[in-house]
């Protein structure tokens, strides 16, 4: 019965998922309603923008439309701004509930620890998805509003192509979280390796021996500004979904190997020994 | 330590039954519960008893498959609680020791969405009538509710389904005394239907009013199962003497399974176990005051597990 457990999960970010969807839907619709005052000159501008800085902020993307513009300045950040949620949730989903102590109240309830996983997996993979769709919603109301031509396929893709990574991160998270037994320390390592990335990626565009690293580059698997500027890579969406569900099925796994409530630590050495 | 049930009829299926049960915690060296051997009987209230930390909640944790057993098994009604873990679930209704509820969620809520999770539609009217024994709160969320409050939610949650066995961890923390004898009241009520409890308590004279045995848990090790009554008879008796003249405790210390737990010039008094005689045989011997005796109460029985000076009448 997995209803119930993923209408809690889902109601329980009811909060974030409004305040993540508002609040960069309305920066996604202040970009679009400020783009036909600032349309002609824009491409100028970035071209006056020093080499190295453009390189680090993506480099080669077209910067005389609409769909340039908006990889520039919402592709660019977002993805960033929006793991922060990921993190956030992913780390909350099993071990935030179980060092709160709810998450017994389900667990000794006659329902198996893969219904409740898959439950609360499907919950994660919602609340991101919602996130997304409220951004577009409130992203094509200010293109309507703003009366901008736009390539309606490449922009759809782009927006979409947000929901593989933050599930990523969001499984991620929560398999770090199983394995250190702490939300914040999983959380903490997730933060820094994704704004290592970001920053690692920026200059790899720069430096030539950090370019040859660029598949560890977690940032680099976001594919969205280029399904709005170039061609998507789909080795890179694969990659990402397999890293997704490998970071599942290993979830799953400790999860149900797991001792629950018992005191946390940062300890991935924390599995019974069993004889059975 | 396997025990024969007096009303245990061949077939009947013990409600708990625990085979070599152990966990040892990765990072502590020392065993949380030892191999443990324990059968609790259908249709009797089962007190288990122990300090903080000897091990109650970790047993009680591998019951409900929260916890992995290091080895051996534990069976719920013939279910094997990690193989079956589901079935095994849906004979029990549970309340932790430290209870933690959705603080969002009122108790309507939460009985809503646990409810969903049962097998067997659970009954309305039972719910109203344990809502009213219990004067449950259950339209306030939860983080508003005092702590007694939100117990009664929690001992709503684990009676709506009419569990086979209740484990109650600390089930009247909080709870003020009215309410206590009404949950007191309740567990009669499932025993009469010829359900189990299997309750962990530190109010002894609660567990003393209402179980049939008890299982004492010492440092992982389960030391002691027995009925109550026999236990107190079999273990401590305790005399009070005041003589007329003065008297040496350690002629009475000196007597096989007898201490003399405290003394003035002219008083003693001592703690036996086993045959009594040979006590008022030396009593006899000097010029007596008065004499006070008295049964231990569950208290005594309990303390004489756990004081260093007790361990001799276990």
């Amino acid at each position: 019965m997995f209803n119930p457990i993923l209408g809690k999960t889902i109601f329980d970010f009811r909060i974030q998922i409004f305040g993540w969807g508002i609040g960069m839907g309305l920066l996604a619709l202040l970009i679009v309603l400020v783009y036909p005052s600032i349309s002609s000159t824009y491409g100028d501008i970035m071209k006056e923008m020093p080499e190295g800085m453009m390189a680090f902020f993506g480099g080669n993307t077209s910067l005389h439309n609409f769909e340039g513009y908006l990889s520039q300045e919402f592709f660019n950040p977002a993805p960033l701004a929006l793991s922060v949620f990921a993190i956030l949730a992913g780390t909350q989903t099993i071990v935030g509930e179980e060092s709160q102590g709810t998450l017994e109240l389900i667990l000794v309830q006659p329902i198996s620890r893969f219904k409740v996983f898959i439950s609360k997996a499907l919950g994660l993979l919602i609340a991101n998805g919602a996130i997304i769709f409220i951004m577009l919603a409130i992203f094509s109301f200010g293109v309507l509003v703003a009366d901008v031509k736009v390539n309606t396929t490449r922009i759809l893709n782009a927006f979409l192509l947000l929901w593989p990574f933050l599930a990523t991160i969001s499984f991620l998270s929560m398999l770090l979280s199983l394995l250190f037994s702490s939300r914040i320390f999983a959380g903490t390592v997730m933060a820094v390796l994704i704004v290592a990335s970001f920053i690692l990626h920026g200059l790899s565009n720069l430096v030539s021996w950090l370019e040859t690293y660029r598949h560890i580059y977690i940032t680099a698997y976001f594919q969205g500004r280029n399904a709005l500027t170039s061609e998507v890579s789909f080795g890179h969406i694969i990659t990402l979904l397999t890293v997704l569900i490998a970071a599942s099925f290993i979830s799953l796994y400790l999860f149900i190997k797991r001792d629950i409530g018992v005191a946390s630590s940062i300890s991935i050495l924390k599995f019974h020994k069993s004889d059975s | 330590m396997t025990l024969q049930h007096p009303n245990l009829s061949p077939n009947q299926i013990p409600a708990i039954q625990a085979i070599g049960l152990s966990k040892t915690y990765a990072r502590s060296p020392k065993p949380a519960v030892e191999p443990m051997c324990l059968e609790v009987y259908q249709g009797e209230i089962f007190g288990f008893l122990g300090p903080n930390g000897a091990g109650k909640t970790t047993t009680i944790k591998m019951l409900l498959d929260l916890i992995k057993p290091t080895s051996g098994q534990a069976r719920i009604l013939g279910y094997d609680c990690q193989k079956s873990s589901v079935k095994s679930r849906e004979q029990i209704g549970y309340i932790p020791g430290e209870l933690r509820l959705y603080p969002n969620y009122s108790g309507t809520k939460i009985v809503d969405l646990l409810m969903s999770t049962k097998p067997e539609p659970v009954s309305n009217q039972y719910i109203n009538y344990l809502c009213k024994k219990l004067d449950v709160e259950m339209d306030t969320p939860t983080a508003r509710l005092s702590l007694g409050n939100r117990q009664k939610i929690g001992l709503l949650l684990a009676l709506m389904a009419k569990p086979s066995l209740l484990i109650l961890d600390e089930p009247t923390l909080g709870l003020d005394p009215i309410i206590q004898n009404q949950v007191l009241e309740l567990l009669r009520e499932v025993k009469d239907e010829g359900r189990t409890v299997f309750l962990s308590s530190h109010v002894l004279s609660e567990v003393e009013q209402i179980c049939d045995r008890i299982g004492i848990i010492r440092d992982g090790h389960l030391v002691a199962v027995e009925e109550i009554e026999s236990m107190q008879k079999r273990l401590l008796k305790y005399l009070h003497v005041t003589f007329s003249e003065s008297v040496d405790p350690k002629v009475f210390d000196a007597l096989p399974n007898t201490t003399v737990t405290e003394s003035t010039d002219k008083t003693l008094s001592i703690a036996i176990s086993g045959d009594i005689n040979q006590v008022i045989k030396l009593i006899s011997q000097y010029k007596v005051e008065s004499l006070e005796s008295g049964q231990p109460s569950l208290e005594n029985v309990f303390m004489g597990y756990y004081q260093d000076n007790g361990k001799e009448f276990v």
